[in-house]
């Protein structure tokens, strides 16, 4: 399983990679893994205003639909809709091409809560004991 | 630790998936306790997994003239036939109380819950142990329960209980048909699978699934049926059960999204996307003022 540690991470199992004020989310390995087979991505539109963990979208597997959430506030500007035809991406590649969307943060501050690489590791092996 | 437990009789297919969502938005709210639900359908009711695409699936002037209502659920799968059984749906924490939180450990418990129900009646029920999971894209068949998951419930190799998830942000929803009787032929005219292979599907699924009523050796009504549930539950997550009604906020929240989501087409037969380029965000919670 990976945890790379250019990113970072939330306890709802999405992770960031923060360019400036550009933030760039998807789900991580391990949930992703949890899922199981991804069948349906449902992304926001463009130009939406999400709220640090409010709900941006919902993905379906063969086992559960869940709520995506967002790690950060701030304006959707661009989202993968490669999804909608592929979401197998999300399980092949979670932390590349099934990446699922690009917010413009409105508040900097928010990213200093984010997990690091280790603490995500460590929170998930408490979640699973 | 004390569960509600909920008896909301038959209702028709949008109020009882707006009773299951209202339930999982207030608990997810931390305004009312975890809670086992059980209920029944007015009319016959095939009930369609959050994605999947009605056009392509399923039959719906046959639907109609079988006088048989179509309804999404918040949940994911695929296509359940519901008629003569009961269903329950459970609202509890992410957070189980050793920590854990997994998508695997809550199925599991809830799956040993239901075990636990059904081999009280003496059904001699099998819970699918853990392995490659069976379902994938390229299932065959748009119906559920021709698919056996992990966790879900078996007797002879044959599908009894058919269940699906939606998790929240801290409680999660789960349900499921306990079928009494099952009607196969209406199941596959209702689903849009190709002619030449219907016959075959309904045969195959005397194979893969199967009912109360063909497997128990003692009769077995919704009384029954119920008493074991709060049983199975109650060993398992070591509560105990107190009965009640929906909450006045919980109440007010169902009828919103009944009105709003599932008594509408843009949800029911056009789905998530359709439904939201049509009508405004999911009502929230009636606020401390409006109660």
């Amino acid at each position: 399983m990976e945890f790379p540690d250019d990113l970072k991470y939330t306890k709802e199992h999405e992770w960031a990679r923060i360019d400036g004020t550009r933030v760039v989310v998807g789900i991580t390995d391990f949930a992703q893994e949890e899922l199981g087979d991804v069948v349906f991505v449902e992304l926001p539109d463009i130009g939406r205003e999400v709220e640090a963990e409010g709900a941006f979208g919902v993905v379906e597997s063969v086992k559960a639909v869940s709520d995506l959430f967002s790690p950060i506030s701030g304006t959707i500007v661009d989202v993968n809709s490669v999804l909608e035809d592929q979401p197998e991406l999300v399980n092949d590649s979670p932390y590349g091409d099934g990446w699922m969307i690009v917010i413009e943060a409105s508040n900097s501050a928010e990213l200093d809560g984010l997990l690091s690489a280790a603490d995500y590791q460590t929170y998930i092996q408490q979640e699973s004991s | 630790m004390q569960w509600r437990f909920l008896d909301t009789g038959s209702d028709n297919a949008g109020m009882n998936m707006a009773v299951d969502e209202a339930m999982l938005q207030t608990h997810d709210a931390g305004a009312t306790p975890s809670t086992l639900r059980v209920y029944g359908w007015q009319v016959p009711t095939l009930s369609l997994g959050y994605a999947q695409k009605t056009d392509q699936e399923v039959r719906l002037e046959i639907c109609r003239q079988c006088g048989v209502e179509v309804v999404r659920r918040p949940t994911g799968g695929r296509a359940v036939l519901h008629d003569d059984e009961v269903t329950y749906s459970v609202v509890m924490p992410i957070d189980l109380p050793d920590g854990s939180r997994t998508l695997t450990e809550h199925y599991r418990l809830i799956g040993l819950a239901l075990s636990a129900a059904l081999s009280r009646l003496g059904l001699p029920v099998i819970l699918a142990r853990p392995q490659r999971s069976v379902m994938s894209r390229q299932g065959a068949s748009p119906a559920c329960f021709a698919a056996l998951s992990r966790y879900e419930l078996s007797v002879a190799e044959k599908k009894l209980v058919g269940s699906a998830q939606k998790r929240a942000q801290n409680a999660l929803l789960q349900h499921g048909s306990m079928p009494f009787t099952l009607d196969r032929d209406r199941l596959f005219q209702c689903l849009n699978v190709p002619p030449e292979q219907r016959a075959h599907l309904v045969q195959d699924a005397y194979v893969t699934m199967t009912a109360i009523h063909e497997v128990a050796a003692t009769p077995i009504g919704k009384a029954d049926l119920h008493e074991a549930l709060r049983y199975g539950f109650s060993t398992t997550f070591g509560v105990e059960f107190v009965p009640d009604t929906l909450a006045p906020a919980e109440q007010v929240l169902a009828q919103q999204l009944y009105t709003a989501k599932y008594a509408t087409s843009a949800w029911n037969l056009g789905g998530a996307s359709v439904w939201r380029q049509s009508s405004r965000a999911a009502p929230a919670l009636p606020s401390e003022e409006d109660r």
